[in-house]
């Protein structure tokens, strides 16, 4: 392979190595990354799930319907939000902004019901300090990995809800469509985590 | 992937699948199977919403091979080096409070 090849060869790095915009590279140079964060906080809470012997079974605390129905929802966002990225590829703006309000809709539906089951959990008892079901850690890791998560969906439907008005103003992106709907994406896969190893095991 | 007359059918579909494995995952957590093979189900069927998550809602099948080992070695390696190492601390931790305590919870 020549010189010129293997510059402009992928592992060469040649002018675009991974084939995408700069933009769409930082999304997921980013989502990796905060990830990792993500990462950090279960692998945290599971340590200290071990080290602690004793933990509440989690069904005796959360309604699971009432989960699973968030995670219905979540994951319903995310379909639609896959479909605006589909119609923005195929070049139907309008289709792709009205699957993206779709998205946003399923975004505050999943806020509001976090916030309710926070209320609850709170009105239970439960706090930073103490919680009646078990260790202080059970609430305390309650708050931090939901609420970080919660504060990931707040983003993720802020970013949604400022693609949706560019467009209704004019300036629609096909690219900002997709790099939102990469985030969208990655909050529903974060939940995916949380829900199996906060709320299951 | 998708027909010009269905483009978004395969989402749908898709959508239909995380939702079952969903379902099965809050079934198998109901159905009292002992703690650690619970655990490493539930895993496994995270793992399974999460490839197809990341590869076909995100696209990254369809990505240079480069965006997608940056992305798979970035998030599953370091994630299971992260979930495995830590575990033999919290394990001793436990053993260490026993030991010094006599707590058997």
């Amino acid at each position: 392979m020549s010189q010129t090849a293997i510059a402009q060869a992928d592992w060469g790095g040649g002018a675009s190595p991974f084939g995408v915009a700069w933009q769409k590279m930082m999304m997921w140079f980013f989502i990796v990354t905060d990830a990792l964060l993500f990462a950090g906080l279960l692998v945290s809470y599971g340590v200290v799930r071990i080290a602690t012997g004793s933990w509440p079974v989690q069904s005796e605390v959360f309604s699971l319907t009432y989960i699973a129905a968030m995670t219905f929802v979540l994951i319903t966002s995310s379909a639609t939000m896959a479909c605006a990225v589909k119609a923005a590829e195929l070049k139907r703006p309008q289709i792709a902004t009205r699957w993206l309000w779709l998205t946003i809709v399923g975004g505050f539906g999943f806020l509001g019901m976090q916030a309710y089951e926070w209320s609850h959990f709170i009105h239970e008892g439960g706090a930073i300090a103490s919680n009646p079901w078990g260790p202080p850690t059970f609430s305390q890791f309650f708050f931090v990995i939901t609420g970080f998560h919660g504060f990931h969906v707040l983003t993720g439907v802020t970013v949604l809800l400022v693609v949706a008005i560019r467009a209704a103003i004019g300036k629609y992106s096909a690219a900002g469509i997709e790099n939102a709907g990469l985030y969208w994406h990655f909050v529903d896969l974060v939940w995916v985590f949380v829900f199996a190893l906060f709320y299951l095991v | 992937m998708s027909s010009d007359a269905h483009p978004y059918r395969f989402y749908w579909i898709l959508w239909i699948v995380l939702l079952t494995v969903t379902l099965l995952m809050i079934a198998i957590e109901s159905a009292s199977l002992p703690a650690a093979l619970a655990a490493v189900v539930l895993l496994f069927g995270s793992a399974i919403k999460a490839t197809l998550i990341i590869f076909y809602y995100m696209h990254l099948k369809f990505e240079h091979m480069a965006l997608i080992l940056t992305v798979l070695v970035g998030l599953f390696l370091t994630s299971i080096l992260m979930f495995v190492l830590p575990a033999y601390d919290g394990l001793h931790i436990l053993d260490t409070w026993r030991g010094l305590t006599g707590f058997s919870g």
